[in-house]
């Protein structure tokens, strides 16, 4: 009887014992990420059955469990990853939004712009001043270095991604390697603590899963055994049992400045499709870079062309101080077609601009099937099937340059992408600027009538006609018909004629606005040393009004304004986005937490009761003892 | 609800958080004056901020543009107003050589005055602007409008007017071109007969000696046409003077719409863009008593626990 009371005692001791030390625990591991809270489980030791009925033999301690709830650690996981998403993609768009920010608004590429057709006015005041010219030309290298410097910005963000992709990548590769190795250890532990659980462990593979998340979202299927098996993607694995799957950071094979994330198995690294790698930083940046980056670059390069190729088609149809038509004033940057490296024909793809106007910022792919060419607009997949070349889609017109197609061969066509990056002034002389028009009208002192011409226009689109410049003269043969004398006018006779009409030849056009008489003459012919001429200049400072762009609805302003619009929208969308996901995520962690979580009164007054248990078990040992000591009085 | 010791501590870490960055976000609104930092943080506003101070700028330019046009102008004023001075001496000349009792010296003096008028027409009609163009050769800048060929002075420049973007939608001529000045003037005989040519004319008839009754005649003919196209130069002169004047009325009123339009502009930029002060202090002031009331209750709230109590 004796001897059992020490047994209960020891026992309580023991499992006072074993709780003080799990309280223990749970304090030093308070603020340990990924840490759950432990309690002991206890049981009573099975009773002794006697003739008076069952005696308690004490306590055990059956388990050291967590209180790990699997459901909303899954929902906390998912939280994040998508919380981790937001903010990447957040925090990049942040720094193109900050690119695009000039609260003063002197240093953007607004104000360029507008110096640019400030100097174009500023040449139509004095168009035979050079300095005015010169300035003119200085506002065209500073936009041209906005755009550059722009652009250039754009590529170390490019830069960045590709390095945070690489990142991304090797830390998912050391994630997937110890969650491998730690379902082979907590397996061994497990086993040799005869199916204890190891929770330690286990609490660890849970937080490495997590940071995994934090990268990429990863899908977790808990086998019979315990072992975790992870997959990301479209179902790549990454973790299936011990076996570990590495992934890797590759370029591209329609564009080697890009990475692309692929999964290596057996040697073979394939590439994973982006659209199907979310969550996570990874998931993150990937979307920044297919959804936000891309457009940037795009709409900028887009904005670029345009203007490099509507101002050049104005200025070639004007004539500069020496008296020779208007020649480029950008340099317009040419679009890239890319084969893809897996092509094995040898064909090559030539791309040129035709039409500024109807340019998208999409980037296009070329495929070849073996009798058909599909050409795909990559931003909304409008397609177009053909079988000869050339071929024009939104502006661009595509040739076969050299070389033959085999079937299955791709080219990426990217019109506007390098636009903001190779954007030039073409013109270093100020005196090549085109201020002049290359005609100029006039009416003899012989005219008896009221007849007067107007100064002309040039027609548009360039490149102006050849015969433009030949002399024309109008001859009135009766009040209401003329006949046209000059080369390349068919010289045409008994046109009749409205006052206020447009007559055109040649290229350009005239009204004569009046009452001429038979015989009355009026003369259109080349504007020879007409440096005081301002029309074209005035047309070029037009320019800035016009809708030129994306079809004819966009201004120069007007295009850029919405990019800024577009990328500040998606900013604010992401920061609103990413503030509620990051509440979700506190919410989803207190309630985990509240579960999982420790909470250090509760650890205190824990201590408090093991403590109390302790002494109590103590004090049954103490009594034991002494009625042991009473026993073995009796016999003095 | 159980609350671990973790969560509590990292919300109000998170509130602590919170509150300086609307505190930063405000002290960065009150130091820059502005309102909108970057696109995202309204881009609506942003780009109509844009799209205003595009505006402004554009009107900006456009007040420079009518500055030079205004000081063409006036140029071409002055000038013309030189043009109806000599004009109008010829004309005294001409009634003056009309009186009988002049000899033929008295007239070819006149003459002699006459030429002195002629060549300061050739030099007003041959004037420059501050940038040593001609005023009057048209399109042809830095072409001599009037040379004399010795057959008569003759006309190289030609029809063309240079126009200014005086506003958004208006375009102002600042120059005329010397045939409609000088050479477009209708001649008493039919036709149209140039200013110098009425001039030379007028000349060759006062240095004519007159002895017999058809000089006397001649005289009295060449010097009632003299008046006549001299009437009709003035006319003329007058006429184009008159629509460059309106030209410079026309820009000072495009100058008032366009200080008008300036100050709208500025308005409008700064209800986009500028902070209110008075708010943002206010903001501000408020944002640091919750900050405050936040600090204190972590402190109270962290400072609580049961190990205090464990002796």
């Amino acid at each position: 009887m004796g001897s059992s009371i020490f047994g209960i005692g020891l026992s309580a001791l023991a499992a006072a014992q074993q709780g003080l030390l799990v309280a223990g625990h749970n304090v030093a591991n308070a603020s340990t990420p990924g840490y759950t809270r432990q309690t002991i489980v206890q049981s009573t030791n099975p009773a002794q059955a006697t003739g008076t009925g069952f005696y308690g033999q004490g306590v055990k301690v059956d388990t050291v469990s967590r209180a790990y709830n699997q459901f909303l650690s899954n929902q906390l996981t998912q939280a994040k990853t998508e919380s981790s998403q937001l903010d990447t993609y957040y925090a990049q768009m942040q720094q193109i939004n900050n690119l695009l920010a000039d609260p003063n608004g002197n240093l953007g590429l607004s104000p360029a712009f507008q110096n640019l057709f400030n100097g174009a006015q500023d040449v139509a005041t004095n168009p035979s001043d050079l300095s005015s010219r010169q300035s003119m030309l200085s506002s065209g290298e500073v936009l041209v270095r906005r755009f550059q410097s722009l652009d250039g910005r754009l590529d170390e963000i490019q830069d960045g991604v590709n390095t945070q992709i690489k990142n991304s990548v090797s830390l998912i590769n050391t994630y997937a390697a110890q969650i491998g190795k730690l379902n082979e250890t907590i397996a061994k532990s497990e086993n040799a603590a005869r199916g204890q659980p190891a929770n330690d462990l286990r609490d660890q593979r849970d937080e490495l899963v997590n940071q995994l998340n934090q990268e990429i979202r990863a899908n977790v299927v808990v086998q019979n055994d315990g072992s975790y098996n992870i997959f990301i993607g479209d179902g790549q694995s990454l973790v299936v049992g011990t076996q570990v799957f590495q992934l890797a950071a590759v370029a591209s094979p329609d564009d080697a400045n890009r990475l692309e994330v692929a999964h290596v198995s057996g040697g073979n690294a394939a590439v994973i499709k982006e659209s199907s790698l979310d969550g996570g930083k990874l998931g993150g940046i990937l979307q920044f870079r297919s959804e936000s980056l891309d457009a940037a670059r795009n709409g900028l390069g887009r904005l670029a062309i345009g203007l490099a190729g509507t101002f050049n088609e104005q200025h070639q149809l004007g004539q500069d101080m020496h008296g020779n038509l208007g020649g480029d004033f950008f340099t317009v940057p040419s679009p890239t077609v890319t084969p893809s490296i897996k092509n094995t024909g040898n064909a090559a793809i030539a791309a040129d601009i035709t039409g500024f106007s109807s340019l998208t910022a999409s980037d296009y792919s070329l495929r070849y099937d073996g009798a058909n060419y599909t050409l795909t607009r990559l931003d909304d997949g409008a397609t177009q099937t053909f079988t000869t070349f050339p071929q024009t889609m939104d502006g661009v017109s595509l040739t076969l340059a050299s070389g033959t197609m085999a079937a299955g061969d791709q080219f990426l066509v990217q019109p506007t992408r390098n636009g903001a990056g190779q954007i030039k002034v073409a013109i270093q002389d100020p005196s090549l600027i085109a201020a002049a028009a290359p005609i100029r009208t006039g009416a003899p002192l012989a005219n008896t009538g009221t007849g007067l011409i107007s100064a002309g226009t040039v027609n548009l689109p360039a490149p102006p006609d050849p015969n433009m410049r030949q002399p024309v003269t109008l001859i009135f043969t009766g009040t209401n018909t003329f006949d046209v004398s000059g080369t390349g006018t068919g010289n045409p006779t008994g046109i009749s004629f409205t006052p206020g009409a447009s007559i055109s030849y040649n290229g350009w056009t005239v009204q004569i606005t009046g009452q001429p008489k038979p015989g009355d003459t009026f003369t259109i012919g080349p504007n020879t040393n007409g440096v005081g001429d301002n029309r074209n200049a005035l047309l070029l400072g037009a320019l800035q009004g016009q809708n030129t762009l994306a079809g004819g609805t966009a201004s120069y302003q007007s295009a850029y304004g919405q990019i800024i619009s577009q990328i500040g929208s998606k900013t604010r969308e992401l920061e609103v986005t990413s503030e509620a996901q990051t509440n979700l995520v506190s919410q989803t962690q207190a309630y985990q937490q509240s579960e999982s979580g420790v909470n250090l009164d509760e650890e205190a007054a824990n201590l408090l009761r093991y403590q109390q248990a302790y002494q109590a078990a103590s004090k049954v040992i103490q009594t034991a003892n002494l009625m042991f000591d009473t026993l073995l009085s009796l016999g003095r | 609800m159980r609350v671990s010791s973790n969560t509590s501590y990292e919300l109000s870490l998170a509130a602590l958080n919170r509150q300086q960055a609307a505190q930063v976000k405000n002290l960065e609104q009150i130091s820059s004056g502005k309102r909108i930092l970057t696109p995202a943080e309204n881009p609506s506003s942003y780009v109509q901020a844009l799209k205003v101070s595009q505006a402004d700028a554009a009107n900006t330019q456009y007040a420079a543009n009518r500055q030079s046009a205004a000081s063409s102008l006036s140029a071409l004023e002055g000038t013309l107003g030189d043009v109806t001075q000599v004009i109008q001496n010829a004309q005294e000349l001409a009634v003056y050589a009309g009186n009988g009792t002049l000899t033929d010296s008295g007239r070819a003096a006149i003459a002699t005055q006459l030429r002195g008028n002629l060549d300061e027409l050739m030099s007003l009609a041959n004037r420059t602007d501050a940038n040593g163009q001609y005023l009057f050769s048209g399109f042809q800048g830095s072409t001599k409008p009037f040379v004399d060929t010795g057959s008569g002075v003759q006309y190289f420049g030609d029809d063309g007017q240079r126009l200014v973007q005086a506003s958004d939608s208006r375009q102002l001529a600042v120059n005329e071109s010397g045939r409609e000045v000088f050479e477009r003037i209708p001649a008493a005989a039919g036709g149209y007969q140039s200013l110098f040519k009425t001039f030379s004319d007028m000349i060759g008839v006062l240095e004519a000696p007159v002895s017999t009754p058809a000089d006397k005649t001649a005289l009295a003919d060449g010097l009632s046409s003299a008046q006549a196209n001299l009437s009709n130069s003035l006319d003329s002169v007058l006429r184009v003077r008159s629509g460059v004047g309106t030209r410079m009325n026309e820009v000072d009123t495009l100058n008032d719409t366009g200080d008008d339009l300036g100050l709208q502009y500025k308005q409008q930029l700064s209800s986009l863009q500028d902070v209110d002060y008075a708010k943002a202090i206010s903001d501000l002031t408020q944002q640091q008593t919750y900050l405050q009331a936040t600090q204190q209750a972590f402190l109270k709230v962290q400072g609580l626990s049961l190990f205090d109590f464990m002796k």
